[in-house]
Order: C-alpha cells, then sequence, then structure tokens
C-alpha cells in the first residue's frame, strides 16, 4: 500500500520525527512518500532511511520541492 | 543567475572597490553553506534526538581547523588582537536562549539567511526576531563592561602557554571526535 505525508511547511527535525512515526504504523512492503519543502530534510530523511535499512528514492517535484519515497523492509 | 551576479559584481567594483572581496568570500562562503547542507542546529540536536553524530563530527573539525589555524598564527608571534572576555552565567544563560531559538526554527543565524535565499518566506519571521533581540542586546551592552571589568577572563594560554594549548585543544577533539565515531550507529528511529 501506498502512504503519503504531506510536511510542506515544517522544519527540522519535525519531518523525519512524522516519517518514522508513521513508519512504524506500516506493514513491511508498503510505501510512504513523504513530501517535503525543506531542503535539509531531505538530506535527513535519506540519512535516516539509510540507518534504517529501508530502500528509498528522491524524486524533485519542482524547485524546491521534494517527494521521498521510502519503502518498509 | 550566475549573470545576475557577475552584474552585481561589477556595479560593486565599479562603486565600492574595498568592498568587492568581503563581497566574493561571502558569497563563496554562503554558496558552500546551501550546498553543504551544514547545519549548526543539526549538530547539536540531532546527537540527542536521532544519534547521528555526523553533524557534530563536521562541526568538531572546523572548531578543530580553526583552532589549530590560529595556534600558528600566535606560534609565530603574530597577535591576532584576540580579546579574551569572561564568561559569566550570563554567557550560559544566553546560550541555552539562543540553543532553543536555533531549535524551535530548525536553523542557527548563518541557516536562517540560507532558507530565506531558498525562498522559505517563514525565515523573514525568525530574521526579524533575531534582528529585534541582536538590537535588545546591543543596546544593553553599555551597562555591561563595569560589570565584566570585575571579573578576571580564564585565557587558556596565558596558564599553560600556546603549545601546551595547542595540544590540550588536539587531544580534547581527537578525544570527541572519537567518542562520536563510536556512538555512530545511535539508536534507529
Amino acid at each position: 500500500m501506498r502512504h503519503e505525508l504531506d510536511l510542506v511547511g515544517e522544519v527540522c527535525p519535525v519531518p523525519v520525527l512524522k516519517a518514522a512515526e508513521a513508519m512504524e504504523r506500516l506493514a513491511p512492503g508498503d510505501v510512504l512518500t513523504i513530501i517535503t519543502d525543506f531542503a535539509r530534510s531531505v538530506r535527513n530523511l535519506m540519512d535516516w532511511a539509510e540507518r534504517c535499512g529501508h530502500p528509498f528514492e528522491v524524486e524533485e517535484l519542482a524547485d524546491g520541492s521534494w517527494a521521498v519515497h521510502v519503502s518498509k523492509v | 543567475m550566475p549573470l545576475m551576479l557577475l552584474v552585481g559584481t561589477a556595479i560593486l567594483w565599479r562603486l565600492l572597490p574595498g568592498c568587492t572581496a568581503v563581497w566574493l568570500v561571502g558569497l563563496g562562503l554562503g554558496f558552500v553553506l546551501q550546498r553543504s547542507r551544514f547545519c549548526f542546529a543539526a549538530a547539536f540536536r540531532d546527537p540527542l534526538l536521532t544519534g547521528d553524530t555526523r553533524m557534530l563530527r563536521a562541526l568538531l573539525l572546523l572548531l578543530f581547523v580553526a583552532a589549530a589555524g590560529s595556534s600558528l598564527f600566535f606560534l609565530a608571534g603574530t597577535d591576532l588582537q584576540l580579546r579574551a572576555w569572561p564568561s559569566p552565567w550570563a554567557s550560559l544563560a544566553g546560550g541555552t536562549l539562543f540553543g532553543i531559538g536555533m531549535v524551535l526554527a530548525g536553523a542557527c543565524a548563518a541557516m536562517t539567511l540560507v532558507r530565506l535565499g531558498e525562498g522559505l518566506g517563514v525565515y523573514l519571521l525568525v530574521l526579524a526576531a533575531a534582528l529585534a533581540t541582536s538590537l535588545l542586546g546591543a543596546y544593553q551592552l553599555g551597562r555591561w563592561p563595569a560589570y565584566l571589568a570585575q571579573l578576571r577572563p580564564l585565557f587558556l594560554p596565558q596558564f599553560l602557554g600556546w603549545p601546551l594549548t595547542a595540544l590540550t585543544l588536539f587531544g580534547l577533539f581527537l578525544a570527541m571526535i572519537v567518542l562520536s565515531f563510536c556512538q555512530r550507529g545511535g539508536a534507529k528511529r
């Protein structure tokens, strides 16, 4: 299943904390898409996904807007 | 964008040639800060919040390079005209206040400017608050010298001499960097 978390306007460290919280409720194989406009949070989300071993993909939606797709393992 | 910068630099060169070097250094610093996603707030917050010490290590490295660089000047006998101020409780209280503000805003003073440049309008509010409080601080500063003069500053090189100070600093930074590496795994959240 795909889940989306719209975190536009949230600053560090809120996006990574909310993503971690949402991830706990997901089942293995689910994909969580986090939308953010905070550049530093993209880096934080990538680091967090890597630490937890979740595969991820970053998509640039527009200038200054990103979607991070994280698959739960 | 590069064209705008070029034209801006040319205009500055015509009007205020003395400021051009500072302007260029500022541009370079801004570019590096933005592209590296360097974050002083993350350096202090992440080790406690997520167990990630990478930014803290980067900050320690930066402090070490700065300390090593200025130590070289002192060892060579150049006076950098640095003044040691006593650190009373006010510094501690001010640091705590600044830290709380930094974590709430998600950016320190330098990164507020970077994020404003990125187009995050909410940082206009952060900048306005930072300017207002700095102004208040500057306004109050006149009352402090008399109080500060009563306190004796602790300037490490005066006690240990420069070579030993440099060695102590190097040892401390090395220990901190090793310690932060040990925690690298951190808590997985």
